[in-house]
C-alpha cells in the first residue's frame, strides 16, 4: 500500500500575479497576462510580446531574503514561490526533521550573457585564435549553477533530505511534481517542496524559438491576444516566465499536525515519443501513454476525470495532437470532459508551466470552477472539444488530469483529486 | 549518532521486484568499454594529462581527462551528428555499448525497438550546444564601442543564429537522442546537476523498475567536463586544482598536499533490468542495485556543510533502502573532490553515517585517474561497484601517499585490493549541497 501524498501549500509568481491566490483570481477571470516585453529592448525583434512577471522584487516579497543577491532572475521567482508555499502550508524549519523535508524542481540553466559571446568574438578576432575565450568570475560561474535558486529553496527550510534538480524544458516541473510524489509515497521524504521556475524570455529564446518557427508573430500590436490554443487562428506560442511551487506531505503526518490538506496527488506517468525533437506525433502516441499511466497510477478509470488541464501550447502540431490523444484516452467520453490551457493567458511558462497548470487544476477542485481557455474566436473544426471558452465555468471537479510535453519528447500526466477520507480514517 | 539499524523505519516501495545491472557503457579517458576501464583502473593508470582539444591558457587548471579517438560516426548519423554536441555524442555512445555489453536485442542490432516498458534517466550538466559559430556569427552585432547591437540582432536573428544551434541545445537532448535512436518510449526523466545527476539518475531508474513502472532501463550521467564552455563554468568556481604543474599528481583526493579536481570528460551508463527478465534471458549480471539515498548538505556553496549532512543523510538512507547494516558494505566509490573542505566534511560524513564500520571499509575513488565526470561522476562511480563486485577487487586511490588525518578513513592506496566485497557504495556530490549514495549487492 503506498504512502498517501497531499498538497497542503502553493506559492506562484505568474504574469497574472505575484502570489498565488492573485495567479487563480487571474485564471477565473479569463484575465491575460500577456503583454510587450520589457525585460530586453525588443526592436526590430519579430516577437516583441511576452507572459512576464511584473513588478516582482524578491527582497520585498521575501523578508531576509538580502542573502540571495546572486540569484538570477528565475531563481527570484522559485525562492518567492517557494517562501509562499511554505507560509500557506505552515511550515517552517521546525515542522520536520530536517533530514524528512526535500526539495524537486524543474528549470533551466540560465542562457549566456550575449555581452560576453561579443567578447569572446572580438577577442578571437583580435588574437586571431579560434579557440581563445575568457572564463566566468567565481560570482558568475556560482549564479548560473543548475540549481542555485534549488539549494536557496532547500536552506529556507534546513531541508537536508533530497534535492532533485530536474531540467526536461517544458515539462520540468511536471516531472519534479511526479519524482517528488514518488519521493513521499516510497518513504525517501516526508515533505517536498516541488514545482519549477523559469525565464526564458532572452534574447537567445526570442530568436531560438522564432527560428523554430514555434512563436507567433502576429500579435505583437495585441498581445492578450496571442495565446489562443486549440483555436483556429493560433500561430505559435507565446514565452511566459514564473514560479510555482508546492508543499507535498505525506498525509497521516499532514493530518496529524492538522494541516490544511488542498488537494491529493493521486498519479504520475511519464513517456518519451522516439519521435521527432520540436514535434508531436500527430496520432497523439507519447501523449497517450503519459495520460493513461498516470489515470492508471492513481486507480482510476478515464470515466473518473472530470477536467483535463491541457499543455494547449497554441502551436498548430501540439494542439492538433493532444486533442487526438485525449480523443484516444477518452473515448466518446471525451466530448463530456471539461479541458482548458492556463498558457492562452500567462504564455508557456516552459519548466515552470506544468506546476501553473497544476495549481489550475486544484484551484478548479476547491473553487468548483474551471477557468477557461480565452481567445477562442474562430473554431477548428478538428478541435471539436470543449476547452471552455473565453469564460470560466462552474463545475464539481473531483478528479483532474494535467498534461506536459516537451521538446525532446518528454511527456507528463499528473492525476491531482478532491482530498476525501477513507472508510477507514473515520 | 550510532550506525544505521534495521529499525523497519518507513518502508521504501516494495513489489518484490529486484533491480540488477546487465550492461555498463562506459567512456573515458582510460578507453572504451568495462573491459578496458577496469583494467586501466586496476593497473592505476592515468588519462590525466594537459588539455588538447584547444588553447586552455585562459585557465587556471589546464590538466583533463580526455578522451583523444572518440569517433562519433560508430554511433550515430551524420544527419544525427549535425544536432549532438560532445557530451551528448559520448551518451549517445555509451548507450550502445551499454546495450550491447547487456546483450540485449535493439534496432540497431537487428531487432526491435525497446519500446513503451523500457525506461530512459538520464543525467549531466549540459547547459547548451556548440558555441563556436554562434560566437563568429554575433561578430556582426558588436558597436564600434564593442556593445552588442541587440536590434541589429533583433533584425537579423534568423541569419545570425546558426539554424540547428537551439534544437542542439536542449539540455536533455541525450534523452531525445537515445530514445529515438532505439525507440524507447517508457517512464523517463532528466536530472541537471554536478556528480548527484547521474546517480539521481540510476536511483530513480532503480526504483522505476521496482516499482514496475519499466522492465528495462538504460540509466546514468555522462559530461563534456573538459570543453572550453564547460571549463568557463568550472575554472573559477574554486573546485579544481591550480597545480597543472604536478601532471598526473595534481589530482591527490584525501591526500595532504590536495588541492582539488582535474575534470575529465565521460560517459556511464547502465542497463537495468528486472532481475527474473534477466535470468530468464541469461544474461550476465554484474551487481544488483539493492539501495538510493539522496541528501543535501544545505551549506553555503561551493563550500559543501563541515559535517557532510547531506551525503551522511544518503548514506544512511541508502543502507536502509537496501535493507543492510552498515558493517556489511565492503567497498565505497567515494566522491574525493580534493577540495580541503569537500574531503575532510566526506569523510566526516561517512564516520557518523557508518558509526564504527567506517573503519574497516575500504574506501577509494577512481577519479585521479580519469578525472571527475562532473555530471557523469556519479553515475562512473556505480559503475566502478558494479565491476568491483563483479571482479573481486576494489581500486586504489591514486596520488594518495599521506592520508590527511581528517579524512581518516580505510583508504585503498598504492595498489589494488583483492577483495570479495559482497556490498559496495557509490557515492556522489553536486556544488549545491547534494548528495546521493548507491547501494549495490552481489547477485546471490
Amino acid at each position: 500500500m503506498n504512502r498517501r501524498v497531499v498538497v497542503t501549500g502553493m506559492g506562484a509568481v505568474t504574469p497574472l500575479g505575484n502570489d498565488a491566490p492573485s495567479t487563480w483570481q487571474g485564471l477565473a477571470e479569463g484575465r491575460s497576462g500577456v503583454g510587450q516585453l520589457t525585460s530586453i529592448d525588443t526592436t526590430g525583434f519579430e516577437v516583441t510580446i511576452a507572459g512576464e512577471v511584473k513588478d516582482f522584487q524578491l527582497s520585498e516579497a521575501v523578508p531576509g531574503s538580502v542573502g540571495l543577491r546572486h540569484l538570477l532572475r528565475p531563481g527570484t521567482f522559485g525562492v518567492g514561490a517557494a517562501w509562499e508555499a511554505l507560509r500557506d502550508a505552515g511550515v517552517g524549519k521546525e515542522t520536520y526533521d530536517g533530514e524528512d523535508m526535500g526539495v524537486a524542481t524543474g528549470t533551466s540553466v540560465d542562457r549566456p550573457n550575449l555581452q560576453w559571446l561579443v567578447d569572446v568574438g572580438a577577442l578571437r578576432e583580435e588574437t586571431g585564435r579560434d579557440d581563445a575565450f575568457v572564463p566566468y568570475a567565481p560570482s558568475d560561474a556560482l549564479a548560473y549553477s543548475q540549481n542555485i535558486g534549488t539549494a536557496a529553496i532547500a536552506r529556507m527550510l534546513d531541508a537536508t533530505g533530497p534535492m532533485l534538480g530536474l531540467s526536461t524544458a517544458c515539462s520540468g516541473s511536471g516531472h519534479a511534481v511526479g519524482e517528488a510524489f514518488r519521493s513521499i509515497q516510497e518513504g525517501d521524504a516526508t515533505l517536498m517542496v516541488a514545482g519549477g521556475y523559469d525565464s526564458l524570455t532572452s534574447w537567445l529564446d526570442l530568436v531560438g524559438f522564432s527560428l523554430l518557427g514555434a512563436l507567433t508573430k502576429e500579435y505583437n500590436d495585441d498581445p492578450q491576444r496571442a495565446s489562443r490554443p486549440f483555436d483556429g487562428k493560433r500561430s505559435g506560442f507565446v514565452l511566459g516566465e514564473g514560479g510555482v511551487l508546492f508543499v507535498l506531505e505525506e498525509l497521516e503526518a499532514a493530518r496529524a499536525r492538522g494541516a490544511h490538506i488542498v488537494a491529493e496527488v493521486l498519479g504520475y506517468g511519464t513517456s518519451l515519443n522516439a519521435w521527432r525533437v520540436t514535434d508531436s506525433p500527430p496520432d497523439g502516441s507519447g501523449a497517450i501513454e503519459s495520460m493513461q499511466e498516470a489515470i492508471a497510477d492513481a486507480g482510476l478509470e478515464p470515466a473518473d476525470i472530470d477536467y483535463v488541464v491541457a499543455h494547449g501550447t497554441s502551436t498548430h502540431g501540439n494542439d492538433l495532437s493532444e486533442t487526438t490523444a485525449i480523443k484516444k484516452v477518452f473515448g466518446d467520453d471525451a466530448q463530456r470532459l471539461l479541458i482548458s490551457s492556463p498558457k492562452s493567458m500567462t504564455g508557456h511558462l516552459t519548466s515552470a508551466g506544468a506546476a501553473l497548470s497544476m495549481l489550475t487544476a486544484i484551484g478548479a477542485i476547491n473553487h468548483g470552477l474551471v477557468p477557461p481557455t480565452i481567445n477562442q474566436e474562430t473554431p477548428d473544426r478538428r478541435l471539436d472539444l470543449d476547452f471552455v471558452p473565453n469564460t470560466a465555468r462552474e463545475r464539481d471537479v473531483r478528479h483532474a488530469l494535467v498534461n506536459a510535453f516537451a521538446f525532446g519528447g518528454t511527456n507528463v500526466g499528473l492525476v491531482v483529486g478532491r482530498y476525501e477520507e477513507k472508510e477507514e480514517e473515520r | 549518532m550510532t550506525a544505521p539499524q534495521l529499525d523497519g523505519g518507513a518502508p521504501v516501495s516494495g513489489t518484490g521486484r529486484q533491480v540488477v545491472i546487465s550492461g555498463i557503457g562506459l567512456l573515458t579517458a582510460l578507453g572504451e568499454g568495462p573491459e578496458a576501464n577496469w583494467k586501466a583502473l586496476v593497473a592505476g593508470e592515468s588519462g590525466i594529462g594537459p588539455i588538447r582539444a584547444y588553447d586552455p591558457s585562459p585557465l587556471q587548471t589546464r590538466l583533463g581527462g580526455e578522451i583523444a579517438d572518440f569517433d562519433a560516426t560508430r554511433f550515430a548519423t551524420r544527419r544525427q551528428l549535425r544536432t549532438i554536441n560532445r557530451g551528448d555524442r559520448l551518451a549517445l555512445a555509451a548507450a550502445r555499448l551499454a546495450l550491447d555489453d547487456a546483450g540485449l536485442p535493439h534496432n540497431q542490432a537487428g531487432g526491435d525497438e525497446l519500446g513503451h516498458r523500457a525506461g530512459l534517466y538520464l543525467g549531466g550538466n549540459k547547459s547548451i550546444g556548440r558555441m563556436e559559430q554562434l560566437i563568429e556569427e554575433l561578430k556582426v552585432i558588436r558597436r564600434p564601442d564593442g556593445k552588442a547591437d541587440l536590434a541589429h540582432l533583433g533584425r537579423h536573428g534568423d541569419v545570425i543564429m546558426p539554424p540547428l544551434f537551439f534544437v542542439e541545445g536542449l539540455q536533455p537532448g541525450a534523452v531525445f537522442n537515445i530514445s529515438q535512436t532505439y525507440g524507447i518510449r517508457g517512464a523517463s526523466t532528466f536530472f541537471a546537476g554536478y556528480a548527484e545527476a547521474g546517480a539521481n539518475a540510476i536511483g530513480r531508474a532503480m526504483r522505476a523498475v521496482r516499482r514496475g513502472d519499466a522492465d528495462v532501463a538504460i540509466a546514468g550521467g555522462y559530461d563534456d567536463a573538459t570543453s572550453w564552455w564547460s571549463m568557463t563554468l568550472l575554472d573559477r568556481l574554486g573546485v579544481l586544482t591550480t597545480r597543472n604543474d604536478r601532471g598526473q599528481e595534481a589530482y591527490r583526493p584525501y591526500d595532504r598536499e590536495r588541492s582539488g579536481a582535474v575534470p575529465g570528460e565521460g560517459a556511464a551508463l547502465l542497463v537495468l533490468e528486472e532481475k527474473q527478465a534477466a535470468l530468464r534471458r541469461g544474461a550476465r549480471i554484474y551487481a544488483e542495485l539493492t539501495g538510493y539515498g539522496a541528501g543535501t548538505d544545505c551549506g553555503t556553496p561551493p563550500a559543501p556543510d563541515a559535517r557532510g549532512r547531506g551525503l551522511s543523510r544518503a548514506v544512511r538512507h541508502s543502507l536502509r533502502d537496501a535493507r543492510l547494516a552498515a558493517d556489511h558494505l565492503g567497498y565505497i566509490a567515494a566522491d574525493g573532490s580534493a577540495t580541503r573542505l569537500g574531503d575532510a566534511s566526506e569523510s566526516v560524513a561517512l564516520r557518523t553515517a557508518l558509526g564504527p564500520a567506517a573503519r574497516s571499509v575500504p574506501v577509494s575513488t577512481v577519479k585521479p585517474q580519469t578525472g571527475h565526470l562532473v555530471g557523469g561522476g556519479g553515475a562512473l562511480n556505480a559503475a566502478v561497484c558494479a565491476l568491483a563486485l563483479h571482479h573481486g577487487a576494489v581500486p586504489a586511490t591514486l596520488n594518495l601517499d599521506h592520508p590527511d588525518p581528517v579524512c581518516e578513513l580505510d583508504h585503498v592506496r598504492g595498489s589494488a585490493r583483492e577483495s570479495r566485497p559482497s556490498h559496495a557504495m557509490a557515492l556522489a556530490r553536486g556544488i549545491e549541497g547534494q548528495a546521493v549514495a548507491l547501494t549495490l549487492s552481489r547477485p546471490a
